[in-house]
């Protein structure tokens, strides 16, 4: 009894974290790839939870308007940020900037919207694999899709002109401009790319999760843990983490119990810094020196 | 027990083989050069003995203590320092202040610290701009408050990486007259990386040259110069030594 | 001998030193005549004075960015309130086990930034705070949960006293500030911000100094934290919120990060805030942070300098005007535009 509903928490533990996986790996393109560090990332997430929360509870807008509200907000919000902060090379700016621009964010959703926690309580159905052990099938869904894009952006990076510049440019601005490449255009399309699909996973963790406004920053620490023992860079990595992070995280609230979640996962986290901050499954050790 | 002795090290970047087998030894006093043709595995070479790379294979010994795997400032309170090929700097600081950096690594009194730097400002001939940002020198200066700040650290061996590159002819004699006087009036022994050819025959009393990362000759100016395996490595393979004699 | 003494004394009475020490006795003299509400606002601004000095510490001269600072300025808040309510010790206990606990955070997340980028050190940062936040939400019996703990009545103090206890607050961390920007220790900070791996190849200690200056900063900020649970008598967990963390960052940046003197320059947007928060809805206090972060955002890209940066480069105007014609002073504008920390 005790070890099926284990399983059952595992595979819906697998479902969260192939969104997890999601989220964490448009993060690390950007940090470990784009070098932008963008703080701002829980803050954007947690936007297009409300957007999605807002277009279907209180607008009633169909879901294909909704999808492209939430991508073009968040390309929006991508542009603004890559226009002003994300402009200069100073990691430091950065890094100030992008926090700035994260309050600003959650302190305007707090005024606008209360930090009242939204749900959609959608009414879903479940799969039921023995009388035991079932899955929903949004997140079920939501697995599937997550999957398939990162696998199309991986596709779309290795097959495409475009993708092959992007990659080009984040291995060597200054030659890749001296091959013709105009990179500053390059980077605006990687980054616009990266935050819909920050968009995208918004409104998968909409759909499984509540939203308030300080959801975003519990995910930024998720996806730190993710980016980390995946390597900052690696997005296939990022997937497969996201998916193992989310059944330790399953683990710790079923065994030992949610109060001891944060500092259980966070212990981890610390660990994997010290021990393998170059990523579990990363081979290259200088990574993390030169980032 | 010669200062600096490199046994057999290897360099390996992924598949690249940058260092292979390189043996140099340098006693107290020398200045010794090594040349090479691009990507010859020079500067590799030379941030492997400061410990900015580490090498795969075989060990370097300063004084007799090995160093290969030490970190890069416990090597320089060893006593070694280096300057970088691009003049690296502290931007924000004031000359004086990033000179002080360098001293403050034998003394930790801020007094003596600011006499030993006031000292050295005084010596590459940077005297009355102790107040001046970094980023307000220009190229020349910046590469002598370099020189300065790793002078201040009072190492016993500097490692010279392409000192006199993007200098115009004027400012390489000074900086001539500049790097005799350190090996002379210091007596600080130099290993210099170079590729002005002209400047190392003058400096140097023995000579290293690698080529694909092997050493493939050394010896004084005359000898590396008149070696037929250094005028192929510079002039290319079809060139012919003899008929040209 | 008896000149040369005071020649020594003479230097220090610049103009400016002597506007300061004015200001300084005016400060002294203000609580004989000032009400509470203006005791309240010095008082909070002398203590992010405080804060402003270990941010400063940290982020302006080693250059590692903290941007959740508010954590080890909570668990300074915390140990004085969990010390002296739960257990009923005294409260220089309290203040120990803060500074104690703020070292033990130090060494984590210094080691972690000391061995990999200051991009890991922030992200360890966060992490820290995350942890810290959800465990005083969840530990209630500790830490009172969400209602946060008070501090026992016989602490209470006088405004007065209080803002005395500010002032030498303020006034220890700015001339620690000070006095570590002058020494080998500041000149090795400021080394590894600009460049780590010539500052190692000079021989400093790139590791140990980043640990240091985690461990330095954070235990001021510690003692900030502890003297902020006397003032409130109460403290929730909302300490550890990014409110203040981006409240301490803004008040350095507008300033002039990396200048001993920011916080001193910045400090009248608190003064200003603490103002407009009086006479404001509550209902509003969401957007005092909007303007922060816009106030930061602007300061960081296009005056990274400050506050002080714009003084300077005033003063090397008027010098410029001062001595136009005469070429042979350019370099000692120039300096004068440069020096001023």
């Amino acid at each position: 009894m005790n070890l099926t509903s284990y399983i059952a928490v595992v595979i819906n533990a697998i479902c969260v974290g192939g969104v997890y996986g999601l989220t964490s790996s448009a993060w690390s393109f950007q940090v470990g790839s784009l070098r932008f560090a963008n703080f701002a990332y829980g803050a954007s997430l947690m936007v297009s939870m409300y957007l999605t929360y807002y277009g279907l509870r209180e607008w009633n807008l169909p879901w294909a308007v909704i999808i492209l509200l939430v991508l073009a907000a968040n390309f929006l919000l991508g542009l603004v940020m890559r226009k002003t902060v994300l402009n200069t090379n100073d990691r430091g700016t950065q890094i100030l900037c992008t926090t700035g621009f994260s309050l600003i964010m959650i302190n305007l959703v707090t005024f606008i919207c209360t930090a009242y926690p939204r749900n959609l309580s959608l009414v879903e159905k479940r799969l039921y694999l023995t009388p035991d052990i079932s899955v929903g099938t949004i997140q079920l869904i939501c697995f599937v899709l997550a999957a398939v894009i990162l696998f199309s952006f991986q596709m779309y990076l290795q097959k495409t002109w475009t993708g092959r510049a992007i990659r080009a440019v984040v291995q060597n601005r200054s030659v890749a401009t001296l091959m013709g490449i105009n990179s500053n255009v390059i980077l605006d399309v990687a980054f616009a790319i990266s935050y819909m699909m920050i968009g995208i996973s918004g409104i998968m963790m909409m759909l499984m999760f509540q939203a308030e406004p300080i959801a975003g920053e519990y995910m930024q620490t998720i996806a730190f843990i993710v980016c980390v023992s995946a390597g900052l860079g690696s997005l296939s990595g990022a997937f497969y983490t996201g998916i193992i992070v989310a059944i330790v995280s399953a683990s710790i609230n079923f065994f030992i119990g949610s109060k001891f979640h944060d500092p259980l996962l966070f212990a981890i986290f610390v660990i994997i810094l010290i021990v393998r901050p170059y990523g579990i499954f990363n081979s290259k050790k200088n990574v993390a020196r030169t980032l | 027990m010669a200062l600096l002795e490199i046994k057999n090290a290897t360099k390996r970047f992924g598949g690249l083989v940058a260092n292979k087998d390189i043996n140099i030894i340098i006693e107290d006093g020398d200045i010794i050069g090594l040349i090479g043709p691009n990507g010859a595995g020079k500067s590799t070479m030379f941030k492997s003995v400061m410990g900015f790379n580490r090498i795969d294979e075989g060990e370097i010994y300063f004084n007799g203590v090995p160093i290969s795997k030490m970190e890069i400032y416990k090597i320089c309170q060893l006593g070694i320092a280096c300057t970088f090929q691009q003049a690296q700097l502290f931007m924000g600081m004031t000359l004086e202040e990033s000179v002080l950096v360098g001293a403050y690594n034998r003394h930790k009194n801020k007094k003596e610290a600011l006499e030993i730097a006031r000292k050295m400002i005084g010596f590459v001939g940077l005297g009355g701009k102790e107040q001046v940002r970094i980023n307000k020198l220009n190229m020349f200066e910046r590469k002598k408050a370099e020189l300065a700040a790793t002078l201040a650290s009072e190492p016993k061996l500097l490692l010279l990486d392409e000192l006199f590159a993007g200098l115009v002819p004027t400012e390489v004699e000074m900086m001539l007259v500049l790097v005799r006087k350190i090996s002379g009036e210091l007596g600080i022994t130099l290993f210099i990386v170079e590729h002005v050819l002209r400047v190392i025959m003058s400096l140097c009393n023995r000579i290293y040259v690698l080529e694909y990362g092997q050493l493939i000759a050394n010896g004084s100016p005359e000898e590396v110069t008149s070696d037929p395996k250094v005028i192929k490595a510079y002039l290319g393979e079809d060139y012919d030594v003899a008929k040209d004699q | 001998m008896d000149y040369k003494n005071s020649s020594k004394w003479k230097k220090y009475l610049t103009p400016r030193n002597i506007i300061i020490f004015i200001v300084y006795i005016l400060l002294c003299l203000m609580p004989l005549g000032a009400n509470r509400r203006v005791l309240n606002i010095a008082i909070l601004s002398l203590m992010y004075i405080g804060l402003g000095a270990s941010w400063n510490m940290l982020s302006g001269m080693a250059g590692i960015f903290s941007i959740a600072h508010a954590i080890f300025f909570g668990l300074g808040a915390y140990s004085v309130s969990i010390i002296t309510s739960r257990l009923g010790w005294h409260a220089v206990v309290g203040i120990l086990v803060g500074l104690v606990l703020n070292i033990l955070a130090a060494l984590l997340v210094g080691y972690i930034g000391s061995k990999l980028s200051g991009l890991y050190f922030t992200m360890a940062v966060i992490g820290l705070s995350q942890t810290v936040y959800a465990v005083a939400l969840q530990w209630f019996h500790v830490t009172g949960g969400s209602m946060g703990i008070s501090v026992p009545k016989e602490y209470l103090m006088t405004k007065q006293q209080l803002f005395y206890i500010a002032l030498a607050l303020a006034t220890a961390c700015m001339l620690f500030c000070a006095y570590i920007r002058s020494s080998r220790i500041g000149s090795n900070f400021v080394a590894l911000k600009e460049n780590p791996n010539l500052a190692m190849a000079l021989g400093s200690n790139v590791y140990g100094y980043r640990i240091l200056a985690t461990m330095f900063s954070t235990c001021m900020a510690s003692l900030c934290g502890s003297f902020y649970a006397f003032y409130m008598m109460a403290n929730n967990p909302e300490v550890f919120s990014g409110t203040i963390s981006i409240k301490i960052i803004m008040l350095v940046i507008v300033g002039g990060i990396g200048s001993t003197w920011a916080p001193v320059a910045g400090i009248f947007m608190v003064i200003l805030d603490e103002l407009i928060r009086g006479v404001m809805p509550s209902r509003f206090a969401p957007f005092s942070v909007v303007v922060y972060a816009l106030v930061l955002i602007v300061m960081a890209l296009l005056r990274p300098d400050g506050v002080i940066g714009i003084i300077n480069q005033f003063k090397g105007w008027i010098q410029e005007k001062r001595s136009a014609g005469g070429e042979g002073r350019a370099v000692a504008v120039s300096a004068g535009k440069e020096g001023g920390r």
